[in-house]
């Protein structure tokens, strides 16, 4: 068919689309749509109907339980019973509050536990923030630095005298980075140029290289100076590790765990996807062996196996080696999520970053890493979600965590047998923590789908 | 993909340039770095056996065990060797870990399907149990049931009972049960051949039932000599048996066939979270059957159950089996988590008890550690040859 | 928009009548009464822009789309939605897409015969039988014990076609079933479907094929927007259209 087939143009009429209306007679209301979907037949109404007796009973139960018979304010287990004897006992729970959170901690040192996950979440806040260049250094540097601001935090001691020489200069490094960002941040947020770009023009008279990194070097040391010259003053109350407990032990293995899972687990990753012979196989045996064995050996194993494979003179507490296992088990499982995220980089992606001329390390770095770690940020969520469960596992060993302080308020001589309500009070909180934790990284997914 | 850029620029480039160079270098390193870290190790665990007075060797296994297991399957008392408590050990970790992989996976492949059902109602329920159950650790899980349920239930005088059959209390459920003067062994090996033969029946029809529509006079003589056969087996077992009632004796009972607690706290524990794990795994198998195939289905004809029958779980099996495959690995490997309520497991017998009593922590955590790797192996060797075979049969 | 249905075709019985048939996607109002007459034993093609609902108004004539208002019926019966209807429909309609939808787990012989041993419930001898007839009336009885997975795009909607046909159906729906094909592979599905006009069976089809269109069909239908802008004999849709937006479009598609 040629177009002088259709030459007669001019004589068209004109389409114009009907506009667009709403539906006459909606059943869309909601009404309608319960009875669509939940009474469309008869199997589908029993069913409905079943589901729903079963469902009111089990909550009203519930309810009735854990508040509406539900104590309070009691001063041991028996006059919760006397009180009502067929509601939770949550006085018992509140009055042993402190202990889960903190676990043995003194009472009068636990601002310092505040203060540190204070700490935490504020070096995290500038990666929140689309203002900040280099938000992956700054993740990097709470990995590698925050851990000794902790540790001093936590730990306590003198400078100089249970503070180490190497551990003091390394807090003082690590307090005056996260200062040293936040007052870049906020001159940038003024309108100001930051700190170390003032020296950029005096550095680059003088030398011809690094200077970017020499002008925040000159901002960086005197400021730890000055953090150090100020800690030496301060004398923190020496805590023993044994009396750590509670939340704040459980969220010190699983931050533990989660900061060192990706590092350890990127380089057994690279190593088991490597060509050398060698490094392949030994990757790929630890990765394996730590994946096939359950984490509750991994435990026995540091515990009852460290003493006895390292040097006599070097002592251990159990805490150290509880985070050298699961330090390894964690970078195992990381590796293999990992692993599945460099698959899933197109084989265009290495060639096109042959032909610039990349090397190995190069294209690592800057091309296949970062495209796998995002793509792989829901897998990874899901190792965290699991590894916080697993933390649960250290209470077997003797690790006073949250399960192992719920579990004691039973042998409290107040509270014996309270078993049910510090157990339910902490399977909401993990319930909390994890389901928050999944619903973001679906977010996440969500997002990054659209992004490409 | 470094071949040819070597060959032109090894000619100019240092020795240390030469990527294969580096290679054989790194690797030596790594070698090394690793031998030496190994030798490290075994030096100073010499040393330390050595100070301690300990030594090497698997020779306490013939040694006595001397401590009670609470339940055992295999016949077991104190008296006997470590290599026994070995044993039960395993076989308690493998009975658990199946009975939960078992229930875990039909209630699990029930709450998948349920979670994609058009009633939001159903749905929403399976969709909250299942968020629920597995974003509660596994181990608080374990302990709820352990002291929350089981342990609460009455003492033994004041068991729940259906007349003498069955009493549940908190130490456990004892069942009346047989005890044969036959050997299992027999009893089993009967059985077997009754099932295979029967099984053999069916297939040996099958090709002719699907040509004419029935099946053959074969086949309706040869289940007649069965039912005959296993009748009279029957009678056979039933005369060499005798019954076991639980009676109370002291505090207990004794006789019957006997569950502890710490089990049932366990199986119905780790069965719930291991339930949700396969129903998620189940749903995204049947979420990742294609919208297309549900149309195709209901353009011909086939009602939701048959679509499901026919098309969908037929579909949804393939991509279903390697993730539940790994579910079934991680139940066994969590089975070990009873250890946690004193179930006489491999972890609870043996790398606890036994290595408290002999202190052969290197011996026994390597045992305990290769059994679990030889299950892992024996599962991934299974799962590849089931993957080549879907790969033979299509794509 | 009157439809003028030609004479000869008259004394013929209408096999599926639309009135106006109204379709929304939450807000987004998909179809605009649409109104049609399907002729028995004719062939009728439906062509548009993409996203004008020529799809979504052959999905919702065997109800795979819900549709919010309209009266559809079928050889006389209105069709509500419900299983009862659904049940005609299946019996009466057969649909092809356009992404084949072949059952991947099975073989050919089995995507065409399962219908017929579980919804019929013919003896897999007759099923057999029946179906190699029929893959061989498509040219692929030599195919018959391959999987989907390892035929040609053109050789699996062949097969998607034999397996509609088993179920005999008076109607044969066809969406878009050579946009998923590379082009030396459209021939050979057109031609069954050639071959498949000839026999009299009524077929509607939704097709961007125009040389298809004016071999085969006795009305072409039009649409844009979510409504039908002309309807007719080919020779006067396709050649001397009555609209602009008829007359652009094949403009582009020509």
């Amino acid at each position: 068919m040629d177009d002088s087939n259709l030459s007669n143009k001019p004589a068209l009429k004109q389409f114009k689309p009907t506009p667009a209306r709403a539906p006459l007679n909606t059943n869309k209301g909601i009404i309608a749509t319960i009875k669509h979907r939940c009474f469309n037949n008869i199997a589908n109404s029993l069913l409905t109907i079943c589901v729903a007796v079963v469902l009111y009973y089990f909550i009203r139960h519930v309810l009735d339980w854990a508040v509406f018979n539900a104590v309070f304010t009691a001063d041991n287990r028996r006059q919760c019973l006397a009180i009502s004897p067929d509601g939770a006992c949550w006085a018992g729970v509140l009055s042993w509050f402190n202990g889960l959170i903190y676990g043995r901690f003194p009472i009068d040192e636990q601002w310092r536990v505040n203060v540190g996950v204070l700490l935490a979440l504020v070096w995290l806040l500038p990666l929140f923030s689309k203002r900040i260049a280099m938000r992956n250094f700054i993740l990097l540097t709470l990995i590698a630095l925050y851990p000794f601001i902790a540790g001093y935090l936590f730990l306590g001691g003198q400078f100089g005298a249970q503070l180490g020489l190497f551990h003091g200069a390394m807090t003082c490094l690590a307090l005056a980075f996260l200062a040293m960002i936040y007052a870049n941040w906020l001159l940038s947020a003024l309108g100001h140029k930051g700190l170390n770009e003032l020296f950029v023009p005096l550095f680059s008279r003088l030398f011809k290289h690094r200077i970017q990194l020499l002008s925040c070097l000159a901002v960086w040391l005197p400021l730890a100076l000055v953090f150090a010259v100020a800690i030496s003053f301060i004398s923190l109350e020496p805590v023993d590790i044994d009396r750590w407990g509670g939340v704040f032990l459980t969220l010190i293995i699983a931050g533990f765990a989660i900061s060192m899972a990706i590092p350890v687990g990127i380089v057994l990753a690279l190593g088991r996807r490597s060509q050398m012979p060698v490094v392949h196989w030994i990757s790929l045996s630890v990765i394996e062996l730590v994946r096939s064995v359950p984490l509750i050996t991994v435990l026995f194993m540091a515990v009852t196996l460290l003493p006895i494979f390292l040097p006599a003179d070097m002592e251990f507490n159990k805490l150290t080696q509880v985070l050298v296992a699961v330090c390894i088990f964690a970078g195992a499982y990381m590796a293999e999520n990992i692993r599945g995220g460099l698959q899933a980089i197109p084989q265009g992606q290495f060639e096109a970053a042959a032909t610039l001329g990349l090397g190995y390390m190069h294209t690592m770095m800057l091309v296949i890493l970062p495209q796998a770690l995002k793509m792989m940020i829901p897998n990874i969520m899901t190792s965290f979600i699991s590894l916080l469960k697993d933390t649960t596992l250290v209470s077997i060993i003797g690790l006073f965590d949250i399960m192992l302080m719920a579990r004691n308020i039973a042998n409290d001589k107040d509270w014996i047998g309270l078993h049910t309500e510090p157990l339910v009070m902490i399977s909401v909180l993990f319930f909390i923590l994890c389901y928050s934790m999944s619903q973001y990284s679906l977010n996440l997914e969500k997002r990054l789908k659209v992004d490409h | 993909m470094i071949q040819p850029s070597v060959s032109k620029s090894s000619t100019n480039t240092s020795f240390l340039n030469n990527s294969a160079n580096r290679a054989v270098i790194l690797q030596v390193v790594v070698l090394a770095a690793v031998l030496f870290g190994l030798w490290f190790l075994f030096a100073n665990a010499s040393d330390n056996l050595n100070r301690l007075g300990m030594s090497f060797g698997f020779d306490f296994l013939q040694v006595t065990a001397g401590f009670d297991i609470s339940w055992s399957l295999i016949p077991y008392d104190p008296g006997m060797t470590y290599w026994r408590v070995f044993l039960v050990g395993i076989i308690n970790t493998l009975v658990l870990s199946f009975c939960v992989i078992f229930v875990g996976t039909i209630i699990g492949t029930v709450v998948g399907i349920l979670r994609l059902s058009n009633n939001p109602l159903v749905s929403q329920m399976a969709r909250w149990y299942v968020e629920v159950v597995r974003n509660v650790p596994l181990l608080i899980q374990i302990i709820f049931w352990f002291t929350v349920v089981f342990s609460t239930l009455p003492a033994p005088r004041k068991s729940f009972h259906i007349g003498q059959w069955l009493f549940l209390n908190n130490r456990g459920l004892y069942v009346i049960s047989t005890e044969s003067t036959m050997s299992w062994g027999a009893i089993f090996a009967i059985l077997g051949a009754l099932v295979i033969s029967l099984y053999a029946l069916f297939y040996w029809s099958k090709p002719y039932l699907r040509l004419t529509g029935s099946r053959p006079t074969g086949f309706y003589i040869g289940l007649a000599l069965l039912a005959i056969t296993s009748c009279w087996c029957v009678w056979f077992f039933a005369d060499s048996m005798t019954l076991s009632i639980p009676t109370l004796k002291g505090f207990n009972y004794v006789d019957g066939a006997f569950l502890p607690a710490s089990f049932g706290a366990a199986f119905v524990a780790m069965t719930v979270y291991r339930s949700a794990a396969i129903a998620e795994t189940v749903r995204a198998g049947m979420q990742s059957i294609d919208r297309g195939q549900h149309e195709a289905a209901f353009t011909i004809g086939f009602s939701r159950f048959q679509s499901l029958r026919l098309i969908l779980i037929p579909q949804a099996v393939r991509s279903i089996i390697p993730p539940m495959t790994n579910s079934w690995l991680a139940a066994t490997k969590d089975s070990s988590l009873a250890v946690a309520i004193g179930f006489p497991e491999l972890v609870s017998v043996f790398m606890q008890t036994s290595m408290n009593q002999t202190g052969r922590a290197i011996e026994i955590i390597f045992m305990v550690m290769g059994f679990y790797i030889f299950i892992s192996l024996l599962i991934s060797y299974l799962l590849n040859k089931y993957n080549e075979s879907i790969q033979d049969k299509v794509r | 928009m009157t439809m003028p249905s030609a004479n000869s075709c008259v004394e013929n019985n209408v096999a599926i009548k639309i009135g106006n048939l109204n379709k929304w996607y939450s807000d987004h109002h998909v179809l605009k009464d649409i109104s049609l007459d399907i002729i028995e034993n004719q062939i009728m093609v439906i062509c548009g822009p993409s996203g004008s609902g020529k799809s979504t108004l052959i999905r919702s004539l065997n109800q795979l789309e819900e549709y919010q208002e309209g009266d559809v019926s079928l050889f006389g019966e209105p069709l509500l939605q419900d299983n009862k209807s659904k049940k005609l429909i299946h019996q009466t309609m057969g649909m092809v897409f356009q992404s084949f939808n072949l059952f991947p787990h099975l073989t050919v012989l089995e995507n065409c015969s399962l219908g017929l041993t579980h919804l019929r419930k013919m003896s897999e001898v007759d099923a057999n039988q029946k179906v190699m007839t029929l893959l061989d009336r498509v040219g692929i009885a030599e195919l018959s014990t391959r999987y989907p997975s390892q035929l040609s795009g053109g050789q699996q909607q062949r097969v998607a076609i034999a397996r509609s046909l088993a179920m005999e159906p008076k109607i044969m729906l066809f969406d878009e079933p050579t946009s998923a094909l590379d082009p030396e592979m459209v021939k050979e599905v057109l031609d069954v479907m050639i071959g498949l006009a000839s026999t009299g069976m009524t077929m509607v089809c939704v097709t961007h094929e125009m040389q298809f269109a004016r071999q085969v069909a006795d009305r072409v239908v039009f649409m844009a927007d979510g409504e039908i802008v002309e309807v007719g004999p080919p020779e006067q849709v396709l050649v001397n259209p009555q609209w602009d937006r008829t007359y652009d479009f094949l403009q582009h598609v020509l």
